[in-house]
C-alpha cells in the first residue's frame, strides 16, 4: 500500500476547501472545515508509518516547472510536527476566534496549504511555492483582529516576509542556474557562488528571527489570534532553519566558515531572545521572544550538524527538537487563550489548566525527565564530539536564559490572571471541554512521546539531574532576589530595534517623497517650457506655409508642423536613397 | 515559394467586418454584434488551425512585389503565432466587454469598425515579414487606434488623443527613416533568425545609428523610459480600449518590434557583440524601475495600471537584452502573460468605473464585498504582477533571472527584486482596501446593471475567464501547449538550438 498517491491532495484539498467558502452555505461551518482539512494529511502521515524505509517520490512535469514530491523519515517528522500544531489549531480557532471567521478560514488553509506543500517539497520551486503561500498568507492571520495594533503588526510582518520572499527568489533563481537543477538533493551537495547562499540564507533568515531581522516576531505573536500565534511559533518560524537545511549545500559548508558563523549566532539568538524577553510585560510578547531564544539553539544545532559534514540523523535530532518545541510552545500560546478566556471557566478547570502551563513551561525550561531534557542532553553528547570552544558554557548560559524566560512567564501570566481582562474573551467562548481534552493531550504528547522516542531510536538516556537543574535553581533565585528587591527593568518595546527601523523609515520617507514631488512638478513644467519653444516653431511655420499673418497655437498649426517634418524626413531619405554616391561619402566622413 | 491565402485571411477576418460595421446604423444593436463576436470567433479558429499547422512544420507565406526590392510580406511563423494567438484570444474576450461596456452610449458603429480595424493592424504587424510590411502595419495601428483614444470626445480625451498622435507620428516617422536607411544599407530581405545585418559590409557606425532610429520608432509605443509620456495620459480611453492597448495592441506591437529587429534584424549575437543589447538592457531596466516608481505615487487607479504597463511592458525588452535563450523565453512569454494580467486589471477597472463609478484609489474601500468575484479577478491579476508563484508572473520571472545569471548580469537579479517590492508596494494596498476596508455609505456613482451577478454579465465573465488564464498559464506551464511550452519551441528555432 502506498500513499505516494495523497501527496498532491494533501495540500490540494485545504485550497478547495478555501474555495468552496464562496459558498454562504459552507462558511457557516468553516470552524469544522478547518480540521476535515487536515484529514488527508493524517492519512499519509499514517500510511507512512508501514513502509520501512520511507522513500516515496512522486513527480508531475506539467505542474508549473515540474514538481517533485518526496516523503523520507526527515520530511514524515515534520509532517508529524506540522500536522500536530495546524490540528491543535484549528480546533481551538472554533473557540478562540469570534468575528469574521469566514475570512480567518480562507487564510488558514491556504496558509496550511502552503506548509504542508514546502514539507513534502523535493524541488526548489515546490519549496518555495509552499514557503511564500505559507507566509503570506499568515499575514491575513496577523492582522485578523483588525485592531491599530493588530494592523501594526501586519504591515510590519507583510513588509519583511515580501523581503524575505524576493530575497529568496533571487537566491533560488540564482542556485537553479548555478546548478542547473531544482532537486533539493543536488542543491545540498554540490558547491556554491558565496552571494546566492547568502541570499537563500537571508530570505530564510526573516523567518527563521535572526536578531536585527526578528521584529516582525515580538509584534505578530501578540496581535495574531491565540491559534495563529501557536502557529507561528509552531511551524512557520522552524520552515526558516529546516528551509536552510533543505537548500545550503550542508555537505560542502564543513570546510567553510559557515558551521563556526552558525554555532555563534545560535548562541547569540539564544541570549537576545532571552535578555530582550525578560524585558515584557504581555504574556505573548514574551512567548514570542522565548521563540526567538529557542530558535537560537535550532541554530546552533544547524551550524553542529555542517560542522560534522550534515549527517541526516544529526538533523533528525534537530527535527525532534524542533517537535519539541513546536509542540510546548503552541500549548504556551493556547493556555494563554485559556486563561484570558477562564471567567467562564470552573474552579477545578483553572486548576487543572495551571497545572499544565506548568508542565509546559517545565518542559521547555528542561527539566529532566522531560521532552525538553532529552532533547537537549542528546544534543549535548553528540556536541561533545565536535570539539568547540562555546558549546559548554554557552549551552548552559542558553539554559539559564530558557529558564529565566519561563519564570518570568509564568510571572506576567499570574499577574493577568488576577486582572482577569474579562473584555479580551471572546464572544462566545462557551467551553468545549474536548478541546480543552485536546490542548491537555499535546500536553501528554510532549511528556510522553520522548519516553517511546528514546525506546524507539535506542539512545541511551540518562537524566542530568545536576546539569539540568542548576539552570532552573539559578533561575528561580534571580527572578526571586529581583522580585524580592522590587526591581524594575529597563521596559522594552516589542520588537526592540524595530524603533530604529521606524525612526529610519520616517527620516527617508520624507525627502523620498519631497524628492518625488519635485521631480514630478519639473516633469511637468519641462513640455511647458518646451513647448513655448515648439509654439513658436510652429507659429513660424504656419506663418510660412499659409502666408497669414495671423497664426495662433491651434490645432492646425501642430498639423502643418507635423507634416512639414515628415516632408523633410522624406526628402531626407529621398536623398539618401537616390545618391550612392552620398552614402559612400558620408561612409568615409564618419568612419 | 508558393503563395498561401491564410495570412490574408486572418487580416480580412477582422479588417472586413471592421470596415461593414462603419456602414451598420447605430440602432441594429444585434446584427453588429453578431458580426463583431462571430468575427472574433472565426478568427481565433483560423489562428488555433494556422498553430496547429505551424506545429506540424507548415508554413504559410504570403507576398506582393511592389518595387524592385521592395515586397509587402505577411508569413506566419511561430513568434507570429504567438502575437496572433494572444490577441485572437483577447480580442473575443474584449468584444464581449465592449458590447457590454458600450450598451448605451453613442458612436458605437465608430467604434467597433476602428476596433476591428485596431486588431486587423495588429495581425498585420505580427505576421509582418520583413521591415517595410512591418512599417506599413505599424502606422495603420497608430490610424486606427487615435480614433478609439479620443472615443468619448471629451476635452481631455481630445487632449490625450493630441499627445498620443504627436508620439507616435514622430516616432512613426524615425521608425520609417531607420526602416529607409537599413534598406539604402542592406535591402530589406525578410526577417530571418540570426538576422540579415551581420553578413553585410557596412560600417558600425551606420549600423549604430539604424539601431537607434529602430529603438527610437519602436520605443515610443513599447512605452520605454524617457518615450513613455504618451501612455498614461491614453488612459482616458473607454475601459476595453485600454485594456486592448496595453494588453495587445499599442505597446505590444513596439515590444513585438523589439523583438524582431534584435533577433531577426541585427541577429541577437551580432547586436550583443556591437554593444546594443547592453543600451537596451539598460533602458529597460531604467524603466522596470521608474515605471514602478511613479506607479506607486499615482492616485487614479488606471493611471497607476498605466504606469505598471510601462514597467511591465520592458520585461520584454528586458528578457531580449539579455542576449540568451533562457532571458528571451522570459521575455517572450511575458508577451503573452503580461497581456493577459494586464487586461484582467483594465477589465476589472472598468467594472468599478462602470458599475460604482469609483476611479480612484482612495474610492476602492470594500468593494470586494460589493464586487467579490470581479475583485477576486483583480487579486490574482496583480499577484501575477507581482510574480507570486503559480501565477503567470511568476513563469516570466524565473526566466527572466535564469536568463541573467546566463548572460552574467546579474544585477538585472535586483532589478527584478526591486521591481517586485515596488509592485507589490503599489498593488497590495489596493488589495488590502478592496477587501479589508469598510465600504462606503454611497458609491460615488452606482448603477444596477445585472439582477442576478454584482455587474453586468458581459462585464464580469471576460475578467474571470482572464484571470483563470493567469492562473493556468501558470500552473500548467509545464505542459507543451501552453505558452511556455510555446516559446521554448520558438527559441529553440530562433537560436537554433
Amino acid at each position: 500500500m502506498s500513499g505516494m498517491h495523497l501527496f498532491s491532495t494533501l495540500w490540494i484539498w485545504p485550497l478547495l476547501l478555501a474555495a468552496l467558502l464562496a459558498l454562504p452555505a459552507v462558511r457557516k461551518g468553516s470552524g469544522s472545515l478547518l480540521v476535515i482539512a487536515l484529514l488527508p494529511g493524517w492519512s499519509l502521515w499514517g500510511l507512512a508509518w508501514t513502509a520501512t524505509p520511507l522513500d516515496w517520490h512522486q513527480a508531475w512535469s506539467f505542474w508549473l516547472l515540474g514538481a517533485h514530491w518526496r516523503l523520507d523519515a526527515l520530511s514524515h517528522a515534520w509532517l508529524g510536527l506540522t500536522l500536530a500544531v495546524w490540528t491543535l489549531a484549528a480546533l481551538h480557532s472554533e473557540v478562540m476566534v469570534a468575528c469574521n471567521r469566514a475570512r480567518y478560514a480562507v487564510f488558514f488553509l491556504l496558509s496550511l496549504s502552503g506548509s504542508l506543500l514546502w514539507v513534502l517539497a523535493g524541488d526548489a520551486v515546490s519549496f518555495y511555492l509552499g514557503f511564500s503561500l505559507m507566509s503570506i498568507s499568515a499575514w491575513g492571520l496577523v492582522m485578523h483582529e483588525g485592531t491599530p495594533k493588530a494592523l501594526r503588526a501586519g504591515r510590519w510582518y507583510l513588509v519583511l516576509a515580501l523581503i524575505g520572499e524576493l530575497v529568496l527568489f533571487v537566491g533560488v533563481v540564482a542556485r537553479a542556474a548555478e546548478t542547473g537543477t531544482l532537486r533539493l538533493a543536488d542543491w545540498q551537495a554540490l558547491p556554491g557562488t558565496d552571494w546566492v547562499l547568502l541570499c537563500l540564507w537571508l530570505g530564510l533568515a526573516i523567518k527563521a528571527g535572526v536578531p536585527l531581522l526578528h521584529v516582525w516576531l515580538p509584534l505578530a505573536h501578540p496581535a495574531a489570534p491565540v491559534p495563529a500565534s501557536a502557529v507561528l511559533s509552531g511551524v512557520m518560524i522552524k520552515a526558516g532553519v529546516i528551509g536552510w537545511w533543505l537548500l545550503l549545500p550542508g555537505q560542502v559548508l564543513v570546510e567553510t566558515h559557515w558551521p563556526q558563523a552558525m554555532l555563534w549566532l545560535g548562541l547569540l539568538t539564544m541570549l537576545y531572545g532571552a535578555v530582550f524577553g525578560v524585558m515584557q510585560t504581555d504574556p505573548k510578547t514574551l512567548l514570542a521572544y522565548s521563540s526567538i531564544s529557542q530558535m537560537g539553539w535550532l541554530i546552533w544545532g544547524l551550524g553542529w550538524v555542517w560542522q560534522m559534514g550534515a549527517p541526516e540523523v544529526g538533523m533528525l535530532w534537530l527535527s525532534a527538537f524542533a517537535l519539541h518545541h513546536a509542540l510546548v510552545k503552541s500549548g504556551l500560546f493556547l493556555s494563554v487563550g485559556w486563561l484570558k478566556a477562564q471567567s467562564q471557566m470552573p474552579g477545578w478547570q483553572r486548576t487543572a489548566t495551571w497545572l499544565g502551563v506548568g508542565l509546559l513551561a517545565l518542559a521547555l525550561a528542561g527539566v529532566p525527565l522531560s521532552s525538553g531534557d532529552w532533547v537537549k542532553t542528546a544534543l549535548k553528547v553528540q556536541a561533545a564530539g565536535v570539539a568547540h570552544q562555546v558549546s559548554g558554557v554557552g549551552l548552559w548560559l542558553g539554559a539559564l536564559a530558557t529558564a529565566l524566560l519561563m519564570g518570568r512567564f509564568l510571572m506576567v501570566l499570574r499577574t493577568l490572571d488576577t486582572l482577569r481582562p474579562v473584555q479580551d474573551a471572546p464572544d462566545r467562548a462557551g467551553l468545549n471541554p474536548w478541546v480543552w481534552l485536546s490542548w491537555w493531550l499535546g500536553i501528554a504528547t510532549a511528556w510522553g512521546w520522548f519516553v517511546w522516542q528514546i525506546q524507539a531510536w535506542g539512545v541511551g538516556y540518562a537524566p542530568s539531574w545536576l546539569s539540568g537543574l542548576t539552570p532552573l535553581f539559578v533561575a528561580v533565585l534571580l527572578l526571586w532576589v529581583w522580585h524580592r528587591l522590587r526591581l524594575r527593568g529597563p521596559a522594552v518595546a516589542p520588537g526592540d530595534v524595530l524603533v530604529w527601523y521606524e525612526w529610519l523609515w520616517h527620516l527617508l520617507a520624507r525627502p523620498l517623497h519631497q524628492g518625488h514631488l519635485r521631480w514630478h512638478h519639473w516633469q511637468q513644467s519641462w513640455p511647458r517650457r518646451l513647448q513655448t519653444w515648439y509654439g513658436r516653431v510652429a507659429c513660424w511655420f504656419s506663418r510660412w506655409h499659409t502666408r497669414s499673418a495671423k497664426a495662433g497655437r491651434n490645432a492646425q498649426s501642430e498639423w502643418a508642423w507635423l507634416m512639414g517634418a515628415m516632408m523633410a524626413l522624406v526628402l531626407i531619405l529621398a536623398w539618401l536613397l537616390m545618391s550612392p554616391f552620398a552614402l559612400d561619402r558620408l561612409t568615409f566622413w564618419v568612419g | 515559394m508558393s503563395q498561401s491565402i491564410w495570412p490574408w485571411l486572418v487580416l480580412m477576418t477582422s479588417a472586413l467586418p471592421g470596415l461593414v460595421i462603419f456602414f451598420i446604423p447605430e440602432t441594429r444593436r444585434t446584427l453588429r454584434s453578431l458580426l463583431n463576436v462571430g468575427a472574433a470567433l472565426v478568427k481565433l479558429q483560423l489562428v488555433g488551425l494556422l498553430l496547429l499547422g505551424l506545429y506540424a512544420g507548415e508554413s504559410y507565406h504570403w507576398q506582393l512585389p511592389l518595387l524592385p526590392g521592395l515586397t509587402l510580406s505577411l508569413k506566419v511563423d511561430a513568434l507570429a503565432g504567438l502575437f496572433l494567438i494572444l490577441s485572437a484570444v483577447l480580442w473575443l474576450l474584449t468584444t464581449l466587454y465592449a458590447i457590454g461596456y458600450l450598451e448605451h452610449s453613442p458612436h458605437r458603429s465608430r467604434f467597433f469598425g476602428f476596433f476591428s480595424l485596431c486588431v486587423s493592424a495588429t495581425a498585420g504587424v505580427a505576421m509582418s515579414a520583413n521591415l517595410f510590411t512591418f512599417v506599413v502595419f505599424y502606422e495603420l495601428l497608430t490610424l486606427a487606434t487615435w480614433p478609439l483614444v479620443v472615443h468619448r470626445g471629451t476635452p481631455q480625451a481630445l487632449a490625450a488623443g493630441r499627445v498620443y498622435l504627436r508620439y507616435t507620428l514622430v516616432s512613426g516617422s524615425v521608425l520609417l527613416l531607420g526602416a529607409v536607411t537599413l534598406h539604402a544599407l542592406v535591402g530589406t530581405p525578410e526577417f530571418v533568425p540570426g538576422g540579415y545585418v551581420s553578413d553585410a559590409d557596412v560600417a558600425q557606425v551606420w549600423l549604430w545609428a539604424v539601431f537607434v532610429l529602430l529603438l527610437i520608432g519602436l520605443g515610443v509605443k513599447a512605452a520605454l523610459v524617457p518615450l513613455h509620456g504618451w501612455l498614461p495620459r491614453a488612459m482616458v480611453a473607454p475601459a476595453p480600449v485600454s485594456a486592448l492597448l496595453h494588453a495587445v495592441a499599442v505597446v505590444k506591437a513596439g515590444a513585438f518590434g523589439i523583438v524582431r529587429v534584435m533577433f531577426e534584424v541585427f541577429g541577437i549575437e551580432f547586436a550583443a557583440d556591437l554593444g546594443m543589447a547592453d543600451l537596451l538592457l539598460g533602458l529597460a531596466a531604467l524603466t522596470i524601475v521608474y515605471g514602478s516608481w511613479r506607479a506607486l505615487f499615482e492616485s487614479d487607479l488606471k493611471k497607476r495600471l498605466a504606469f505598471s504597463t510601462v514597467s511591465q511592458v520592458s520585461y520584454v525588452a528586458l528578457g531580449v537584452a539579455l542576449a540568451g535563450p533562457l532571458g528571451a523565453i522570459g521575455g517572450l512569454i511575458h508577451i503573452v502573460h503580461q497581456g493577459v494580467m494586464k487586461i484582467t486589471l483594465f477589465l476589472a477597472a472598468g467594472n468599478y468605473a462602470e458599475t460604482l463609478g469609483v476611479h480612484k484609489v482612495s474610492e476602492l474601500s470594500g468593494v470586494g464585498r460589493r464586487m467579490p468575484w470581479t475583485t477576486a479577478a483583480f487579486t490574482l491579476g496583480a499577484l501575477g504582477m507581482i510574480g507570486f508563484p503559480p501565477l503567470a508572473g511568476f513563469v516570466s520571472k524565473w526566466y527572466l533571472g535564469l536568463g541573467a545569471w546566463e548572460a552574467e548580469a546579474n544585477w538585472v537579479l535586483a532589478v527584478l527584486l526591486v521591481s517586485g517590492l515596488l509592485n507589490a508596494a503599489y498593488f497590495l494596498p489596493l488589495l488590502y482596501r478592496a477587501w479589508f476596508e469598510s465600504p462606503p455609505a454611497q458609491w460615488p456613482q452606482a448603477q444596477r446593471l445585472s439582477r442576478v451577478f454584482e455587474t453586468h454579465a458581459l462585464l464580469l465573465f471576460p475578467p474571470l475567464v482572464t484571470a483563470s488564464l493567469v492562473v493556468l498559464l501558470g500552473v500548467l506551464a509545464g505542459l507543451n501547449v501552453t505558452s511556455l511550452g510555446w516559446v521554448q519551441w520558438l527559441v529553440k528555432r530562433e537560436f537554433a538550438l
